[in-house]
């Protein structure tokens, strides 16, 4: 993170006038040749340049119509990971039916529960914490649960999905205790 | 071209065009232009600019109304959708005292303070950029300028239970090739495969363009331990770089190749594979 804010070392009018050029070539021409040619030209810049680049060809992807089929968390993991999810499940310390409950119904988890599940991830699996939020949120905001047909609109609330995971009473007030 | 003089001399041909087109600031047709409007034809640099240009001539009213248009929270048109991301990024694991939306909000009240000053000359023509600064100026304010304000200790690498390798998370990589494979036509694959080869030769970073060269052949090399199927050595032996370098490198070097897939018109690359691609690092 401070990392990602260390372009104050630089001389921040000269970047500005840099990214400028390089926001400006892809945002009016879609020239993305401006981050190369710029970073050749001053290359101590470069990678405060390419960063930059990064970023907006970022927004513009996350920008793109989404797929109506969105993935859900469980593929996911499956897919990051190459594990079976009851493994994946284990690994991340999640009785593997709540991980379950969640990926089916992330709409109905606290913010501060998903961030849990978020984080023991990429904890677990070595994930970026903010790529796995971001699946469980775009999957929370697509308007059919993945892999199901039916929309969300009888879906059971966080306090009956602890429940339908089994999860044991001090399991069930860890879980709640994060999202009041 | 020089550089260090002012972002403001900086042109945007589409963006001037834009701003002729528009309706006389602060005139009633402007103000119903303002309601009516598509983000496209009214895209936060022209908005910014008829707000500086009202702010000037003290048409205070006309001014609060633009300004109404380009920070509405909700955020209908997508301008704050850079300030969304950076704070999502950037908000600090293991703390409850504040959360993205703190961030946000700390960033939309940078913005309000800078944009009619000199230096909001910028956002009259790189949004993004001016966007991204406000938020580096709201989070330092919030955090201190290395984040000495954090009331959190920043996470320590894991121990990995299966192999005892330390696991650091935010510098882990897939090592994986990219599967183009997955998300074009079989019909595009020689274009491709060329736009990648031209992609990573113009890459200016030496590492960028090591790690790309790396990570997109047949026989992508692990990051920090082990040997490619071929018994590459890990890209952090090879190039003398640490994890977090590598990770850096290899997360620009998809954007930048994501880019190129983007600005070639005449390839049609499955959107919802460039988003999990760009996502995956």
């Amino acid at each position: 993170m401070i990392t990602e804010m260390s372009t104050a070392q630089f001389d921040r009018d000269t970047l500005d006038r840099l990214c400028a050029e390089v926001e400006i070539a892809w945002t009016d021409r879609r020239d993305d040749s401006a981050a190369d040619r710029l970073a050749a030209q001053h290359p101590e810049y470069a990678r405060a340049l390419y960063d930059f680049f990064a970023l907006l060809v970022t927004l513009d992807v996350e920008a793109l119509p989404v797929a109506t089929n969105v993935l859900s968390f469980m593929e996911y993991l499956t897919r990051r990971t190459g594990e079976k999810p009851t493994r994946i499940a284990e690994k991340m310390k999640v009785p593997y039916p709540l991980l379950h409950q969640v990926s089916r119904y992330p709409q109905q988890v606290p913010a501060p529960a998903l961030r849990e599940i978020a984080g023991r991830a990429a904890q677990a699996w070595g994930i970026d914490r903010e790529q796995a939020l971001d699946v469980l949120e775009q999957q929370a905001r697509a308007p059919k649960a993945a892999s199901r047909d039916q929309s969300y609109a009888d879906a059971p609330d966080f306090r009956e999905l602890l429940k339908r995971a089994k999860l044991t009473k001090k399991e069930q007030e860890y879980w709640l205790s994060l999202g009041r | 071209m020089s550089i260090g003089t002012s972002p403001g001399s900086l042109v945007s041909e589409r963006l001037d065009r834009l701003f002729a087109e528009l309706p006389t600031p602060g005139s009633p047709e402007y103000l119903t232009y303002l309601e009516t409007a598509e983000a496209a034809a009214l895209p936060a640099q022209v908005l910014v600019r008829a707000y500086r240009v009202l702010r000037a001539a003290g048409e205070e009213a006309a001014a609060e109304a633009t300004l109404a248009r380009l920070l509405d929270g909700s955020d209908p048109h997508g301008y704050l959708k850079v300030i969304r991301r950076l704070s999502k990024q950037q908000v600090p694991g293991n703390q409850n005292w504040h959360d993205a939306e703190d961030l946000f909000q700390a960033a939309l009240l940078e913005i309000t303070k800078v944009l009619s000053t000199p230096r909001g000359v910028l956002a009259e023509v790189a949004w993004v950029r001016f966007c991204q600064n406000c938020f580096e100026d709201a989070w330092r304010a919030m955090h201190g300028r290395r984040g000495e304000r954090l009331r959190i200790e920043f996470a320590e690498p894991m121990k990995d239970d299966e192999s005892d390798d330390l696991v650091f998370p935010v510098e882990q990589t897939t090592g994986e090739s990219a599967p183009w494979h997955a998300g074009a036509r079989q019909s595009d694959l020689p274009r491709i495969e060329k736009l990648i080869e031209k992609t990573i030769a113009s890459m200016s970073d030496p590492l960028m363009r090591a790690v790309a060269a790396d990570q997109f052949s047949d026989d992508p090399s692990p990051i920090s331990s082990g040997r490619s199927g071929r018994g590459k050595p890990p890209l952090t032996e090879q190039l003398g770089a640490s994890r977090f370098q590598i990770s850096r490198a290899l997360r620009n070097a998809k954007a930048r190749l994501a880019g190129a897939l983007l600005a070639d018109d005449e390839l049609k690359t499955d959107t919802a594979w460039l988003r999990q691609f760009i996502a995956t690092n």
